[in-house]
């Protein structure tokens, strides 16, 4: 529907996520190509973790408890397992990531981060070039790319993308 | 329809990804998988198909009332060595004995049954068989059971012996049976929450 998007100004978590969706479409118009290694594979697990929830229900439903009680168990053990994995998947790989991409042979991951009743974005660039790891982070205030009714705003948005990551201004090989 | 959906708040569904879509759906079947596994875990170590039951009658009274939640365990067959496994005397919750409160499906009636042991049988090679009566009640159970059936079975009939109780909690469900369409809307508006939250 709309392009812009209108946010609750008083919602932390609105403003971020306005934000982290903002990234993505950028990085695509600058030539970076986006990895979704890491969703994929969280939903992967997810979904793995659901379909073992859907086979016990449709079983047990279909041939009732007792004679489905050795296969629940092990069912209830891959699904909590399965579950854990999915939790550590979360919450030490992907983490803060909101991007992943790459362009001739740089890669870049951004991680985003608020504080809960403070409005500043605060963006951790990790870059790698040739095996080499540059790690820098900025932060800068929602005000800066949301006016006063909520409307997300492009263009100082972009700015902060900009000056916050060091391989967008790089020069490239092939210009658009 | 985009300005219904925005009058109802959930203008932000359409700006979301394929991915972020599948990361809602997989935010909302995991809570239910997981209330659903949690239950059937409760279902492995307790041994029994329904390891928690709701007081439907007053049958009980004055030990349990309609709507009271009821744990059960269902490792206590108390068969002797031929017809089943043995008594474990270091067991805490050794075979079922008179005077405990059992919870009883009868084949062929879906509603599930809490009474009292008032007798039992233990036959050499026949199952474990007991008598119950609703404490309530002027007669015992012989008229609940099936035409010509005067025991309950131990092991396929009885899904477990009462081993806790919280009063009255479990009322919601006797509402929720009793008013079916209670339980689509609160199933719709549980559902509609999980999508539209993000955090």
């Amino acid at each position: 529907m709309a392009d812009k998007p209108k946010v609750n100004l008083n919602s932390v978590s609105d403003l971020k996520n306005a934000t982290d969706d903002a990234i993505q479409p950028y990085m695509k118009t600058l030539g970076f190509k986006q990895s979704n290694t890491l969703t994929d594979i969280r939903l992967a697990i997810g979904f793995t973790a659901c379909a073992i929830a859907a086979a016990t229900f449709y079983y047990d439903y279909t041939l009732g408890w007792e004679k489905t009680k050795v296969y629940t168990l092990y069912a209830v053990i891959a699904y909590f397992t399965l579950n854990t994995l999915l939790t550590w998947w979360m919450w030490w790989v992907e983490g803060n990531k909101v991007y992943i991409g790459e362009r001739e042979g740089v890669k870049v991951v951004l991680e985003s981060h608020t504080d809960k009743f403070s409005p500043v974005y605060e963006l951790k660039v990790t870059q790698t070039v040739n095996g080499k790891t540059n790690t820098t982070t900025s932060k800068n205030s929602f005000s800066g790319w949301f006016d006063q009714l909520g409307y997300f705003v492009e263009k100082p948005f972009m700015a902060f993308l900009q000056n916050s990551i060091p391989a967008i201004s790089e020069p490239t090989k092939k210009k658009k | 329809m985009d300005a219904l959906l925005d009058q109802l708040g959930l203008s932000e569904l359409l700006r979301l990804k394929p991915r972020q879509i599948l990361s809602q759906v997989l935010n909302f079947a995991l809570i239910l998988g997981t209330a659903f596994m949690m239950w059937k875990g409760l279902s492995v170590a307790t041994d029994s198909p329904s390891p928690i039951v709701v007081v439907l009658s007053g049958s009980m009274e004055p030990a349990f009332q309609r709507g009271d939640l009821l744990f059960l365990w269902n490792r206590n067959l108390g068969m002797n060595q031929y017809a089943g496994p043995p008594i474990v005397n270091s067991s805490q919750f050794p075979g079922t004995q008179v005077g405990e409160i059992v919870v009883y499906n009868i084949v062929g009636k879906d509603i599930p049954i809490v009474h009292r042991v008032v007798r039992k049988h233990k036959g050499l090679r026949t199952p474990f068989n007991l008598l119950t009566k609703g404490d309530n009640n002027h007669a015992d159970d012989t008229e609940l059971y099936a035409r010509n059936q005067y025991y309950l079975d131990r092991e396929k009939e009885v899904i477990g012996s009462v081993v806790g109780y919280i009063p009255f909690v479990g009322y919601v469900t006797i509402l929720l049976s009793e008013h079916p369409w209670l339980k689509s809307a609160m199933l719709g508006i549980m559902g509609l929450l999980v999508i539209l939250q993000r955090e």
